[in-house]
């Protein structure tokens, strides 16, 4: 196992620098000009001096593979530099919207989570019955609305009938330093409740269905039966025979949607306001901010790679079968 | 201890339909039979003829679109309790008579373990099922099993999963989950097919010695008569969802009455070293949708065909019932318009029970046996 997961962890190397390359790319290719775009407005900025001694300043003058040398350079000692937006370290710019973003994509995974694993384990024992039917169709309905669509008649909705204690923007209020603790997470929690149902409920939709749809599979196989002719309780013949056997599919499920988790979902922060990576990434793209764009990708990058490695390994943990293999 | 001539089961005019989409199959079509205590008996036929249906008719694991549509299929206590009727007993009881007074081995083994836990887990799990104990003793009784089923380091071997055994090993890992009861009677559903012929006989040996220990009855489901010379101590042939001929072992394989059962016999190669080649029955087992009227079995039946070609059978008299008397044209129906279905069981000797309207005993066909 340990072997294993030098292995993977070694293959991640060139992985990781063909996205920085590309990423790069990308981004370099895309029109504009940072040293312009900082530059307007400012006393003087039109002047041609002041435009090559920044771009000269931020290495923008140099060729491209020496740029991209360098700053893989500096990424070596986990340097991701400043952003030239307001020249702070661009770790700190990206450490204090994380939790933001963390935080709600965990308590999103884990509400979905606990929603639509007793959904979909019923409506696939009761496939058929009336809960199966209803449900699926609602689950149906919900998957097809985009959720943008569904924050756009939310944040109308609060608006023109405000209810005071539920807000659609921000993530705390003004006077939030002067809560006490208990009134600091209730304040969080009001202000993340709408961007959460929003976040969570194309994600329940999508997980009740397959859990749902797993179930019904492994409800079919042989040792389900085995266990009943053995007289198994109804209840572990479901859970520890049927359901553990769809652990395998549905933590690589899990392991394809963590990425999220960081990346956060670029619309929804924008619309809601929420001070998380998305909303940054939004901002850092639209002004040409280079060294937080790359140092975004970089993370994100890293922990689709970390969260495929952890799902393999939790794979090879719930089916011995594959640890074997491995 | 209950003595042998008084039932452990009787199955009563079992019906067990599936609905499709495109019609009901009914794979057991008013089957009964009744094993007796310590007995053997064993359930042949072709495959789709409605054995494993039967069977898993008994444990009641037919699930929908599936349902056991009539009959009766009464459990026998030991002690002098009435019997209960398995087919109207709630969920909850029946879970009590699983694996405890009714056990089950299945075909593939390969399949029948959960193949994400350890083996000796399993076991141990059903132990819990139905005994008061905590984990070390299931898990001390799991091991004593294994090794009294023949698994060499039973305290190794029940740490590992299903993928790392045999498949013969298996079978009998899953012979002791289904005895690790007491049960009083076990159903194998074609427990050797799917193992290799050295196997095969060891697993037979293993289910004969349980049989002596435990004095538990057996219901043995098999395609293959071979086994049934070794196995069993009665017969039940079964045909398109149909019992057709019911004896002793004996019987069946000296004086076999019924067309299908001779052709069985026939089909079976170098059967007694007799120089008689294998004969294959022609035909195939009728679509469970559209089957045959009148005798089930007439389409591929020698004796209708040659009695047909002789002239003779085109009509014939037959006592139904002790008194009705109808007239049957070619084992099809009757020529009065009332269709009666197929032959029902008749006897033509004691304890020898055989569904033909045509055959008298197996002399007196004069169909060259094996």
């Amino acid at each position: 196992m340990t072997r294993y997961v030098v292995k993977r962890l070694l293959l991640a190397v060139p992985t990781l620098l063909g996205i920085t390359i590309v990423t790069f790319a990308v981004v370099r290719l895309a029109p504009g000009d940072p040293a312009a775009m900082q530059l307007d407005g400012t006393p003087g900025g039109d002047s041609a001096r002041l435009h090559e001694q920044l771009r000269a300043y931020w290495r923008l003058d140099q060729p491209l593979h020496r740029q991209y040398a360098g700053w893989l350079a500096r990424l070596v000692t986990f340097d991701f530099g400043h952003s030239f937006v307001d020249h702070r370290p661009v770790w700190d710019k990206i450490a204090e919207k994380l939790p933001w973003t963390v935080g709600l994509a965990v308590a999103s995974l884990g509400a979905t989570l606990a929603l639509a694993i007793p959904i979909g384990v019923i409506m696939a024992v009761r496939a058929g019955g009336w809960f199966d039917r209803i449900t699926g169709v609602g689950l149906y309905a919900a998957f097809s609305v985009p959720n943008y669509v569904a924050a756009g008649a939310l944040i109308a909705a609060v608006a023109v009938i405000p209810i005071d204690w539920l807000p659609i923007s921000g993530a705390i209020s003004d006077d939030y330093d002067g809560l006490s603790v208990g009134g600091r997470i209730a304040d969080v929690v009001r202000h993340a409740l709408l961007i959460g149902i929003c976040y969570s409920y194309p994600a329940l939709a999508y997980q009740a269905r397959f859990v749902r749809n797993n179930m019904l599979e492994t409800l079919r196989q042989d040792y389900v039966r085995t266990a009943r002719a053995n007289g198994l309780s109804r209840c572990r013949v479901i859970f520890r025979h049927a359901f553990r056997n769809t652990w395998v599919p549905l933590i690589t499920l899990l392991g394809l949607t963590i990425p999220s988790v960081v990346s956060g979902s670029v619309i929804l922060e924008v619309m809601f306001n929420w001070p998380g990576i998305g909303r940054l990434f939004y901002a850092s793209i639209a002004q040409r901010d280079y060294p937080t764009v790359m140092a975004l990708s970089v993370v994100s990058a890293v922990l689709v790679l970390l969260s495929t490695l952890a799902a393999d390994i939790a794979c090879a943990r719930a089916d011995p079968r594959i640890h074997d293999a491995q | 201890m209950m003595p042998p001539d008084r039932p452990m089961l009787d199955v009563v005019d079992l019906h067990t339909r599936f609905r499709t989409g495109d019609g009901v199959v009914r794979a057991v079509d008013g089957v009964s039979f009744s094993i007796h205590r310590g007995q053997t008996l064993a359930l042949v036929g072709e495959s789709g003829c409605g054995k494993s249906a039967t069977a898993l008719s008994i444990m009641r694991l037919i699930d929908p679109p599936g349902e056991i549509a009539d009959g009766q299929i009464r459990l026998h206590s030991v002690d002098d309790n009435p019997p209960v009727d398995l087919r109207t007993l709630s969920e909850r009881r029946l879970r009590e008579i699983r694996g405890r007074r009714v056990g089950m081995v299945f075909q593939d083994p390969m399949t029948a373990l959960n193949p994400v836990l350890p083996v000796g887990g399993q076991i141990a799990e059903s132990i819990r099922a139905h005994r008061p104990v905590d984990r070390r003793r299931a898990w001390h009784d799991t091991i004593e099993l294994l090794d009294d089923v023949g698994i060499a380091a039973p305290d190794r071997r029940a740490r590992q999963y299903p993928h790392e055994w045999s498949g013969g090993m298996i079978q009998r890992a899953l012979i002791a989950m289904a005895v690790a009861g007491r049960p009083d009677l076990l159903i194998a559903d074609e427990p050797t097919t799917a193992l290799d012929v050295t196997t095969q006989a060891q697993i037979l040996e293993l289910l004969q010695r349980l049989q002596r220990e435990f004095g538990m009855a057996i219901l043995f489901i098999t395609h293959d008569l071979g086994i049934v010379a070794d196995m069993a101590d009665d017969v039940c042939v079964m045909y398109a969802g149909r019992i057709v001929e019911r004896a002793d072992v004996r019987t069946l394989f000296t004086q076999p009455a019924h067309p299908y059962t001779q052709a069985l016999l026939a089909a079976l190669a170098g059967f007694d070293r007799s120089p008689t080649r294998a004969e294959p029955i022609p035909g195939g087992v009728p679509h469970p949708l559209h089957l045959p009227d009148g005798c089930r079995f007439h389409p591929r039946c020698v004796l209708s065909r040659r009695l047909a070609a002789d002239g003779r059978r085109e009509t014939a008299v037959v006592p139904r019932d002790r008194e009705s008397v109808i007239v049957l044209r070619n084992c099809i129906r009757p020529v009065d318009g009332r269709d009666i279905g197929g032959p029902s069981l008749r006897p033509v000797a004691a304890g020898h029970d055989v569904a033909c309207w045509e055959a008298n005993d197996g002399a007196a066909i004069g169909i060259a046996r094996p």
